[in-house]
């Protein structure tokens, strides 16, 4: 029952926030309707579009998952985007190193380098957290903002490719490594399968590995998991480790499928992970959906910005508004007591 | 000659640590009443865009500080309605009121100015150094607090006046026994739904000030997800939990915060250090801090951890 009705909530707050969608636009269009079309429809309108979406998702089920991990264990990694952005740097600098070796090779070493500097920035907190009880959200949140300005700075100066022609910018990885796109004309490439295979790897490991198990009993209740015999700091401190990495996967990922290079800029991905996993409540199977959603918003108001006159941040505004409501758990009690409120009144 | 570099550096360290402050304050009062609001750097993004235009709007600094204040306190109290009537969880609301500002902010540039990234409002009037009187005789004190902005002022009154409040009136009293345990409060008789909707307006009220500080002086808004509040919502978290509970041990805290940066910006400014790289070195400093203390006092007492 208690599950019936966080899935209704879920379904309730997105369906509120698609109206509000709606209200936003009809008050500051100037051709409301042509805006909510391209909104809802442009992301489907053609195979372009509808790639590019689904091509926007992977990184964002990727980060979702990192999420998912941490906050299972009710460790606050509020660093996901500091994690992505320096595993992103070590995986493209990994790459670019390796050009004369096989693919085959340099892109599995590359994702590795990936997911263990992402998982290395998340093992500081975790580090700090149990030897000196830092609490994680505060340093991973300072970690992550110190991180993006030493990342930019590398890509400004020792990792910088003056020629790029697109901002700074690092120098290309080899083609060869570039996973395959096979959606053309959109950039929908092979990571998309990669993504959905982790999500089975963290299902299965939060569902049916001990591990798993350690990282809930550890999030809903420390103090039994500590009773019953689990060493809950190194329960989080694994949890932490493994939400790092998944984080730095996630930038190398999307840089192997599309742009080739690692560009300065904060993408934002780690900051949608936080959302996606606190609206799929850790449910790495919802957070597909979810990823997709965010994706579907983002890409719905960038088609409504380019065929129409609205700003693309409306986006961040409705998921804001989701977040906002999601973890209401007494919000169906309270829309039925007003209604009671307002029959009585009658 | 050295003692007039000594002199500039605190003052320095006063006008930086501002908005940390104001906004550590802000945290910490709904850290007392057990929920601590993560959303202060989303609040204080809200506030800097409204209270500049505001300002530009209708020329006016009062109206442009009221403005970014009231907007900010009703903020807060739709996230404690949210937290408290809906029984939402109040860390994905804070989170929730990061992402609306970021989102907010540069939506409404884009609508009401057609631009995006740094917004400038040439009509807004600036917020003006202060030249005290008072203070021009006595020569240290002159350097160090005279030629400060109204807020910066208003910061060091506002946490020797919470201070008190905190400490020595029932209000206070009430605050801190919500924090520790509702159940038990509210059975002594305490509301504990006006407890935590005032914790919120004062964070609203004190994160209103910390925005309008950052955008007043210089008539410009820059938004975004490093917008121009620039991780200081994040340094105030670590300035709470080093803080404990104590509204005048925040104040020092944010001024030695605002001392890592101040000593940043001379190291940029006298050698040939990466600027890029030396920002993050207040990060950096604050994590050092955090660490060196929660490891001498060991964690689990501070308003920070009671949400």
């Amino acid at each position: 029952m208690k599950k019936l009705e966080q899935f209704l909530t879920q379904i309730f707050v997105v369906g509120f926030g698609l109206v509000m969608a709606c209200i936003v636009i009809l008050f500051v269009s100037k051709e409301p309707f042509t805006a909510i079309k391209y909104f809802f429809l442009g992301p489907f309108s053609s195979r372009y579009f509808l790639g590019n979406m689904l091509s926007y998702t992977i990184p964002l089920i990727v980060t979702g998952l990192a999420g998912c991990v941490s906050f299972s264990a009710s460790v606050w990694n509020l660093g996901l985007e500091g994690q992505m952005y320096f595993g992103m740097l070590c995986g493209t600098y990994c790459a670019y190193c390796l050009s004369s070796m096989p693919a085959v090779f340099a892109v599995p070493i590359a994702l590795l380098v990936a997911f263990l500097a992402g998982g290395g920035v998340a093992a500081i907190s975790a580090f700090l957290d149990h030897k000196m009880h830092v609490d994680v959200m505060v340093s991973s949140l300072l970690l992550a903002n110190a991180i993006y300005y030493i990342v930019n700075f590398v890509l400004e100066g020792p990792f910088n490719d003056p020629a790029s022609g697109a901002g700074v910018a690092s120098p290309r990885i080899n083609k060869s490594f570039m996973l395959p796109q096979f959606f053309p004309p959109s950039d929908l490439h092979l990571g998309l399968f990669i993504a959905l295979a982790l999500v089975a790897v963290v299902y299965i490991m939060m569902e049916y590995r001990i591990l798993g198990y350690e990282i809930r009993i550890t999030g809903k209740n420390p103090l039994f998991a500590g009773y019953g015999g689990i060493n809950t700091s190194r329960v989080a401190a694994q949890a932490m480790f493994l939400s790092g990495g998944l984080a730095g996967l996630a930038g190398t990922i999307d840089i192997l499928g599309t742009q080739g290079r690692m560009l300065a800029y904060m993408s934002g991905f780690g900051w949608d992970g936080i959302s996606i996993a606190l609206i799929a409540r850790n449910n790495p199977i919802t957070t597909v959906f979810v990823a997709f959603f965010f994706a579907f918003l983002q890409k719905g108001a960038e088609n409504a910005s380019l065929f129409s006159d609205i700003s693309p941040d409306i986006a961040q505004i409705i998921q804001a508004a989701i977040l906002f409501l999601v973890t209401g758990e007494a919000l169906f009690d309270f829309l039925k007591k007003r209604k009671r409120l307002r029959e009585e009144t009658r | 000659m050295l003692y007039d570099q000594i002199n500039s550096f605190l003052f320095t360290i006063i006008a930086t640590s501002t908005p940390t402050l104001l906004a550590s304050l802000g945290g910490l009062m709904t850290g007392l009443s057990g929920m601590f609001n993560v959303g202060l750097e989303g609040m204080m993004l809200v506030s800097a865009f409204f209270s500049v235009y505001t300002a530009n709007a209708t020329g006016s600094l009062i109206l442009g500080l009221a403005a970014g204040v009231g907007i900010n306190m009703l903020l807060g109290l739709v996230m404690v309605f949210i937290a408290e009537k809906l029984k939402a969880d109040i860390f994905v609301v804070g989170i929730a009121a990061n992402l609306l500002a970021t989102g907010l902010t540069t939506f409404l540039g884009m609508w009401l100015l057609g631009l995006k990234g740094t917004l400038l409002f040439e009509k807004a009037p600036r917020l003006k150094l202060l030249d005290i009187p008072l203070l021009g005789d006595i020569p240290l004190l002159n350097g160090l607090l005279n030629g400060h902005h109204l807020i910066d002022y208003l910061g060091i009154v506002l946490a020797i006046v919470l201070y008190l409040v905190v400490f020595y009136t029932t209000y206070g009293r009430h605050l801190r026994a919500v924090g520790i345990n509702p159940w038990v409060a509210n059975a002594r008789g305490i509301s504990v739904d006006k407890v935590r909707y005032s914790s919120y307006l004062w964070c609203g009220f004190l994160c209103g000030l910390a925005g309008a500080s950052l955008s007043l002086p210089i008539g410009a808004f820059m938004g975004g997800p490093i917008g121009m509040t620039n991780g200081r919502g994040w340094l105030a978290m670590a300035v709470v939990i080093v803080g404990q509970d104590n509204p005048l041990r925040i104040l020092l805290v944010s001024w030695a915060f605002g001392a890592i940066s101040a000593l940043a910006d001379i190291i940029q400014a006298t050698t040939n250090f990466s600027p890029r790289l030396m920002m993050a070195f207040p990060f950096i400093g604050a994590l050092l801090i955090t660490a060196l203390y929660s490891a001498g006092k060991g964690w689990g007492r501070s308003a920070a951890n009671n949400g």
